[in-house]
């Protein structure tokens, strides 16, 4: 277990997407961070100030994009050892697949526990000490950040279990990443039409957990709950797939 | 080992592997010996490379069963210091190098790094090895994906289409790696759709055709048994000729005193001309080649 654990973890480092993605998910914090941090208290944005806590605490949800990379780090972690036919000597080294599916897991939720971290950095290292600057009040306690930090980070290594997943029952790239946003999209549609459901959506599911008080969403503990059982059915569904199906 | 006794390394029986309505490999059944080069021969689309997929476990069969060493290949024991194999030329990540390609299936397969490098020296890609895949031309990823297949020093390689890409350089270079890998005891399966690619490497030859068994033998008597030209030299053309196309062959005269007999055997050819009291000058069987051989007896099978 720990060979091929650690050939994931290597994997992961030795390609140029792994960075990418994680670059992507900074880049797209850093900016819905810094936006309304710019526009707060301008005239472009009358009802923006830094002074709300509404405001504040709006910008403190940013982080919790980093999810969707951190479901696409796992999402690759399968097919794209099906797109370049690595997945052939990968099995025939290890002829266990259970135990290759067990490696891709814990270093996908490894690899999503490390986007979480660097997107609550972004938000926080950047954020902070504006408003500090700004001479405002912190509204959010110290406690409370840390709550939204842990849950993050949560939301993005269950994100990656669950990408794991999707990446190996769909095989195919580009279907699996269309359909994890066609997904949130849905899920987006649902939530206003019938939000007492769409809450146990794992996108949903994730928010709760991620810090955000919509008063539709579960509470952060029932998030975590509802996205671990999200997370263990996908891992249960790629492990069947992976152990059944014939490899190309 | 649980496959003491049997000497077969690996043992295909009766093997059926279906996608659809689509019979890839039909009712299959061979062995391969220890300490052989054995070549896989075939068409395109005779099913080579889907009986090695089931040999490897990559593919489950339909009906039957595949073993290597004694054991169906998902069951295997520390398979990477036992089996070694190349597939495709094209599995690699174009983005990652050789060298940490290697690194990742060392890892996975409990191989210690150091043996990375020297099997890149091995197949002679040291120099290319910070560079990545996407780089390399078709030969350079036939040896990486060699390079790959010998990281756990197997007892047993399996290659499809090893030869694919290479130059005749390449050719002769895989040649002499294979006959040096089976010297020492390890046994090679290497299929291929060209015989005369793997007709000075190989020891014995499985040949197959729309997933069925053609024939399992040695090289030599892949070509004694088939058929030649035969050529006479007779004072009495008309009388053989009439005693070989009475016996179903297709004799033509070639004018002085000649005749050619195809698709027989110069031993057929002379009991028939002794059983008539015919006088012969002269008889010579023009050896097919291998390939002809080989292409002969695919094509028969079609027939």
């Amino acid at each position: 277990m720990i060979g091929p654990l650690r050939s994931e973890l290597l994997k992961l480092r030795t390609t140029r997407t792994t960075l990418g993605l994680l670059l992507g998910a900074m880049g797209l914090v850093g900016l819905t961070t810094v936006v309304p941090l710019v526009l707060a208290d301008t005239e472009a944005a009358p009802d923006l100030s830094l002074y709300d806590e509404g405001t504040q605490r709006a910008i403190f949800l940013a982080p919790a994009a980093a999810t969707l990379f951190a479901s696409f780090v796992g999402l690759l972690s399968f097919t794209s050892e099906f797109r370049h036919g690595t997945i052939r000597p990968t099995f025939v080294l290890v002829p266990g697949r259970t135990q290759v599916v067990a490696a891709k897991l814990v270093a996908a939720m490894l690899a999503g526990a490390f986007v979480g971290v660097a997107a609550v950095a972004v938000t926080y290292g950047l954020a902070i000490p504006w408003i500090d600057a700004k001479g405002f009040t912190l509204w959010l306690g110290r406690e409370e950040l840390i709550e939204i930090a842990v849950g993050v980070v949560g939301a993005c290594v269950l994100w990656a279990a669950i990408g794991l997943g999707i990446g190996a029952v769909a095989r195919n790239q580009v279907g699996a990443i269309v359909a994890v946003i066609v997904w949130s999209v849905v899920e987006s549609i649902l939530g206003g039409v019938v939000p007492r459901v769409a809450r146990f959506g794992p996108g949903q599911a994730g928010d709760a957990l991620s810090g955000s008080t919509d008063r539709d969403l579960l509470a952060p503990l029932g998030g975590l709950a509802v996205l671990a059982v999200w997370a263990v059915a996908f891992t249960i569904a790629g492990v069947l797939s992976t152990s059944r199906r014939d490899v190309p | 080992m649980a496959a003491g006794e049997d000497s077969a390394v690996l043992r295909v029986e009766r093997l059926t592997k279906r996608f659809g309505d689509v019979v890839a490999v039909d009712d299959l059944s061979f062995t391969v010996g220890r300490n052989t080069v054995t070549g896989f021969l075939g068409p395109n689309g005779a099913g080579k490379t889907t009986t090695l997929r089931v040999l490897l476990g990559l593919a489950a069969p339909s009906a039957g069963s595949a073993t290597v060493l004694g054991v169906p290949y998902r069951r295997l024991a520390d398979a990477p210091r036992r089996v070694g194999a190349v597939l495709e030329v094209t599995d690699f990540n174009p983005g990652r190098t050789g060298r940490d390609h290697l690194r990742t299936l060392a890892l996975a397969g409990g191989i210690g790094v150091q043996r990375v490098d020297e099997v890149l020296s091995l197949v002679e890609l040291s120099a290319a090895a910070r560079k990545r895949v996407k780089g390399y031309s078709l030969g350079m990823r036939q040896r990486l994906g060699l390079a790959a297949a010998l990281l756990g020093e197997p007892e047993v390689l399996l290659l499809d289409e090893p030869a694919n890409g290479l130059d005749p350089e390449g050719v002769r270079w895989l040649r002499d790696f294979l006959r040096e890998f089976v010297r020492d005891g390890r046994t090679v399966f290497v299929s291929s759709h060209v015989l005369a690619e793997v007709a000075q490497t190989v020891d014995r030859v499985v040949i197959i055709n729309k997933g069925r068994l053609v024939v399992a033998t040695s090289l030599p008597e892949l070509t004694r048994g088939s058929t030649q030209t035969v050529r006479v030299r007779t004072p009495d053309v008309t009388r053989l000729q009439e005693v070989l196309v009475r016996a179903g062959l297709d004799a033509t005269p070639l004018g002085d005193g000649g005749l050619s007999i195809a698709r027989t055997t110069s031993a057929r050819v002379g009991e028939l001309a002794a059983a008539g009291g015919i006088v012969l000058h002269e008889l010579i069987g023009e050896d097919a080649s291998l390939e002809e051989a080989f292409l002969s007896i695919t094509r028969g099978e079609e027939e």
